[in-house]
């Protein structure tokens, strides 16, 4: 029975998706309602079949277990499983028809994952080079090295004849 | 260039559950883009959008992108804040949230809004103590302890700000959080104070303002001093004229339907520079003094606009014309400068 990952992850529920950010592979991935339906259900006791009955009745799904396998493979290859789960089917798969085919299978058209290149590219919580005290900074970006802070004030003059340094 | 008074419309009521139909052309969408993602309202934005005809188009898309990607970074910087709290508890003392994290809260989704620094209200004399704890445990960035609440509104106390203070979940924690009424009030105090140059502070200001819960206080808010309500009733009125923020059944009604008439165009045009990036700390004075070709851009870049130089002074919203404010704000920002100057000229 799967399980979800439960560490080394951001995960921020919106209206539409709920994305997942991986800390560890530096990776972002939005995962549509039926996607995070099944994941959220991924305890480690809960089968396949019973996950795909959960999402037609609770959910209000119209989903087959083909579908549910297909999330749960694509699931495993982006490392949000403890481990990867996979049916011999779906095996040979490659990662792009896996996609194509869970998208035809719940029959909406669109990818149940959807893996984010504009959050991975900008390496978000990767760590940027801080700004030594004393140097000119951002107040609102506030990018100093710990422990000094950017600091304004009204007309954003700050310390020491008016630029804003760290402190 | 897309108007600032198209940048306001695009936002207007961006900050309900079911915002209003928008109304804007894919051109002017496309040049308000980068002016939203810039100034921190990508999110809010498409929140506009989402149900509408531009959802699908490349520039929505953006913002859809700007949206998730604050999520991310919020989803990290929650995580910090709830790391600061626990280390300032640590050492026995009650931090109260503002700001930030705090007014995220108040919108339908809390990764509408990014979450900026952590700004902490904590006893006086006691920031040298919060800031040990922090500095020992490697604390996260950006958290601002030096703030003098009461001070900036002009009445009350740090035992009366803990009074009307709330509790609020965050992961296993529960973080206490300023009180809507004085809440409202600094949002509107530090909204006049910057300038008003960054949209997405009137957008805290209507949050904050249509989620007042029932039985808010408004003589809390505006507080004793009439000058200082006054100022507060202005801001909440740009709220209104700007944005479509609620006023009716409000005190300040009726202030909103007559701003003096220099405050709304000072605003629109501080919006045509509503980027992060746009409002960085101008260079030293000092590095200017042995070019005297730069003193001019130098000089220009210090003139206080009508709004913050009316705050400077401490002035009244009125009609008489702020030429006076401006000159005589520009003259306390030379004397602060020679003062600094010769101080540290005498210091060698």
């Amino acid at each position: 029975m799967p399980r979800a990952r439960e560490t080394g992850l951001v995960v921020r529920e919106l209206d539409e998706e709920t994305v997942v950010y991986d800390l560890e592979r530096n990776e972002a991935h939005c995962l549509t309602p039926a996607a995070a339906s099944v994941w959220k259900r991924c305890d480690g006791s809960t089968t396949v079949s019973d996950i795909a009955g959960m999402l037609r009745h609770e959910d209000k799904l119209q989903v087959e277990e083909d579908t549910v396998w297909a999330a749960l493979t694509l699931l495993g290859k982006l490392n949000l499983l403890e481990e990867q789960v996979s049916r011999r089917t779906a095996r040979t798969m490659s990662r792009r028809d896996m996609m194509r085919r869970a998208g035809m299978t719940v029959g909406v058209g669109l990818p149940l994952i959807t893996s984010l290149s504009v959050l991975t590219a900008q390496g978000v919580g990767a760590s940027v080079a801080c700004i030594a005290a004393g140097a000119h900074c951002d107040p609102l970006h506030l990018n100093c090295c710990s422990p000094h802070v950017c600091k304004t004030s009204i007309g954003r003059v700050c310390n020491n004849f008016g630029n804003c340094t760290c402190r | 260039m897309l108007s600032s008074t198209s940048l306001a419309a695009l936002l207007a009521g961006s900050w309900r559950d079911e915002p209003p139909p928008v109304r804007i052309s894919p051109e002017d969408l496309t040049q308000a883009v980068p002016l939203l993602i810039g100034s921190g309202a990508g999110p809010l934005a498409w929140w506009r959008l989402r149900h509408s005809a531009l959802r699908d188009t490349a520039p929505a898309q953006e913002l859809r992108a700007a949206y998730r990607e604050n999520a991310v970074q919020n989803g990290l910087r929650e995580r910090e804040i709830e790391a600061a709290v626990g280390l300032v508890r640590s050492v026995g003392i009650e931090p109260i949230l503002f700001k930030g994290w705090a007014v995220a809260c108040l919108y339908p989704n809390v990764n509408l809004r990014p979450l900026g620094d952590i700004d902490i209200f904590i006893p006086p004399g006691m920031e040298a103590v919060a800031a040990a704890a922090l500095s020992a445990a490697g604390a996260p960035r950006d958290v601002d302890l030096t703030h003098d609440v009461p001070g900036y509104l002009g009445r009350g106390s740090w035992e009366e700000v803990f009074a009307r203070s709330q509790l609020v979940g965050l992961g296993s924690s529960e973080l206490r959080v300023m009180g809507p009424e004085d809440h409202l009030a600094y949002l509107c105090v530090h909204f006049l104070k910057h300038g008003g140059w960054r949209p997405i502070w009137l957008c805290d200001i209507a949050v904050a303002l249509e989620t007042r819960p029932a039985g808010f206080d408004w003589s809390i808010c505006l507080g004793p001093d009439p000058k200082r309500a006054d100022w507060i009733a202005c801001a909440l009125g740009l709220a209104h004229v700007l944005l479509g923020a609620e006023v009716a059944a409000t005190p300040v009604a009726d202030r909103a339907a007559r701003l003096p008439r220099w405050l709304v165009p000072t605003i629109l045009r501080e919006w045509q520079r509503p980027r992060v990036a746009e409002h960085t700390v101008p260079p030293l004075i000092s590095a200017s003094l042995r070019e005297p070709a730069a003193w001019p851009r130098a000089m220009r870049e210090r003139w206080l606009s009508p709004l913050d130089a009316t705050i400077r002074v401490g002035g009244a919203f009125n009609e008489l014309p702020r030429l006076p404010y401006q000159i005589v704000g520009y003259a306390l920002q030379l004397k602060w400068f020679l003062q600094r100057f010769l101080g540290a000229i005498r210091g060698r």
